[in-house]
C-alpha cells in the first residue's frame, strides 16, 4: 500500500506540472501584450456621425431614409441593391423579432465596445443589443461555405501592428449592408476589418465590404475609435410581443 | 384623427437629433415633424427593447376611454442610464405625454417626454430637458 501511495504522489506531482504547463499554453489564456502582439484590449468607442442613406433611398411615404452607418452615396451599389431598398418594407427588418444589429451596421454604432484578447480568440462585446462576438485567432479556417450564421464566422490574425478580422458565412440579411438604409447582403458577403493603433488611446478601423451580388466592387471605409472610460452597459431585454406590436404603428406597404 | 383632435394638440417643428442609432428610421413610423400632447392615466410601463412602452388610458370628450400606446424614442439601456427604472411610472398616476403621432394608428405614438403631476419632466429619448427621471 505504501508503494502505491508513493506512486500516486509522483503521479499527482507529474500531473500538477503537466497541468501547469498546459495552462500556460492553453486555449483561452490571456495573451501577454508586451512583445509580438499589439494590444487592443479594453473599452473603445467609435467617433461617429450620421451618413446619408442616399437621396434616392425613400421609404413608402417618400421620406429619405436617414442615419446610415455607411455613406450609401459612396457605395458601389448595383441595380439589385437599389431595387431591394425600394422593395423593402419595415416588417422585413429582423429587429422586430428581437434580432440584434448585424455586421457591418453594428460597427457604426456609438455605444461602447470591450475587446478581450486571448491566445486563441478575441472577444468583442458590443453594448448595442448586448452582442458578444468571437473572433477565432487559433489558425482555423472558415467552415464549409454552406454553414451560415447571422453574424457570420470570424477569424483573425495579426499583420505587424494591425489586427485583421475576416468574417464570412453570413446568412442572407435584409438589412445586411445598413439597417437604416435597408440594403441587403447575400451569403457571399465578406467583411474584412483592419484595426491599427494610431495613438495611445486611438485606433483606426478600416472596413472592406465585398458582396458580388449587391456591390459592383469591394468598398472600404475608415472610422476612428477612442478609448472609453466606460465599458458596455446592459442594453436591456427585448420583448418580442411588444416589439411586433410596434409594427402596428406602420401602415402596410403591401396589400397582404 | 378624431382622437388627436380631442387631445390637447400642439404642432411644432422640431429637429430630430437622435445621437444614437436604433435599427430603423422613425420617420417611417411617425409624423416626426408634429408634436402632440396627451394626458392620461398610466396603465402599464415596460422598460424593454426595442423601445420602452407606456400604455395610457385616455378619456375622450365623449367620455369614452381609450388605450394609447406610447413607444419611447430611446432604448431601454440608454434610458436606464438616464435614471429610468421599471418603477419610474406606476399604474394609476396621471401623466402628460409629448410625442409624435403614428402614421398608421390613432392608438399609438412615439414618446418624447412624460410630464408627471408634480411637474417633473422625463425625456424618452427625444429632445428636451431631463429632470430626475427616476422620480415620481
Amino acid at each position: 500500500m505504501k508503494r502505491v501511495s508513493q506512486q500516486t504522489t509522483w503521479t499527482d506531482a507529474a500531473c500538477f506540472v503537466f497541468a501547469a504547463l498546459a495552462m500556460a499554453v492553453a486555449p483561452g489564456t490571456l495573451v501577454a501584450q508586451s512583445d509580438d502582439v499589439p494590444d487592443f484590449s479594453g473599452n473603445w468607442r467609435i467617433e461617429r456621425q450620421p451618413y446619408s442613406c442616399g437621396e434616392w433611398n425613400l421609404d413608402q411615404f417618400g421620406n429619405v431614409r436617414a442615419g446610415c452607418a455607411i455613406s450609401v452615396d459612396e457605395l458601389p451599389l448595383n441595380a439589385r441593391a437599389r431595387a431591394w431598398a425600394v422593395f423593402f418594407d419595415e416588417p422585413l427588418a429582423a429587429m422586430w423579432d428581437c434580432a440584434p444589429a448585424s455586421l457591418p451596421s453594428l460597427l457604426g454604432d456609438s455605444f461602447p465596445w470591450a475587446i478581450s484578447q486571448k491566445s486563441d480568440r478575441l472577444t468583442i462585446r458590443y453594448e448595442h443589443d448586448d452582442t458578444v462576438r468571437t473572433v477565432w485567432m487559433d489558425g482555423r479556417r472558415h467552415p464549409f461555405v454552406g454553414e451560415l450564421f447571422y453574424m457570420g464566422h470570424s477569424i483573425g490574425w495579426y499583420e505587424g501592428e494591425t489586427l485583421v478580422i475576416e468574417t464570412t458565412n453570413f446568412t442572407f440579411d435584409p438589412d445586411g449592408m445598413d439597417d437604416h438604409g435597408h440594403i441587403a447582403t447575400s451569403v457571399r458577403k465578406r467583411l474584412t476589418e483592419r484595426y491599427t493603433r494610431i495613438a495611445p488611446d486611438t485606433m483606426e478601423m478600416a472596413i472592406t465590404l465585398e458582396d458580388p451580388l449587391f456591390l459592383t466592387e469591394p468598398y472600404t471605409w475608415v472610422r476612428q475609435l477612442n478609448r472609453s472610460n466606460v465599458g458596455p452597459q446592459s442594453w436591456g431585454e427585448c420583448d418580442l410581443e411588444q416589439s411586433r406590436r410596434q409594427l402596428e404603428s406602420l401602415p402596410s406597404k403591401y396589400d397582404d | 384623427m378624431k382622437f388627436w383632435t380631442l387631445a390637447a394638440l400642439t404642432c411644432l417643428v422640431l429637429l430630430m437629433s437622435a445621437t444614437v442609432r436604433a435599427h430603423h428610421t422613425q420617420v417611417t413610423f411617425y409624423f416626426m415633424d408634429e408634436v402632440v400632447e396627451v394626458t392620461g392615466v398610466v396603465k402599464r410601463w415596460a422598460l424593454v427593447n426595442p423601445h420602452p412602452e407606456l400604455v395610457l388610458e385616455v378619456t375622450e370628450e365623449s367620455g369614452e376611454t381609450k388605450e394609447l400606446r406610447v413607444y419611447a424614442l430611446g432604448v431601454a439601456g440608454m434610458m436606464s442610464r438616464a435614471g429610468w427604472t421599471r418603477d419610474s411610472l406606476v399604474p394609476g398616476e396621471v401623466v402628460t405625454v409629448r410625442g409624435s403621432p403614428s402614421r398608421a394608428s390613432d392608438s399609438s405614438m412615439a414618446g418624447r417626454s412624460v410630464t408627471k403631476a408634480s411637474g417633473v419632466v422625463l425625456t424618452m429619448g427625444g429632445p428636451g430637458p431631463v429632470q430626475n427621471p427616476a422620480g415620481r
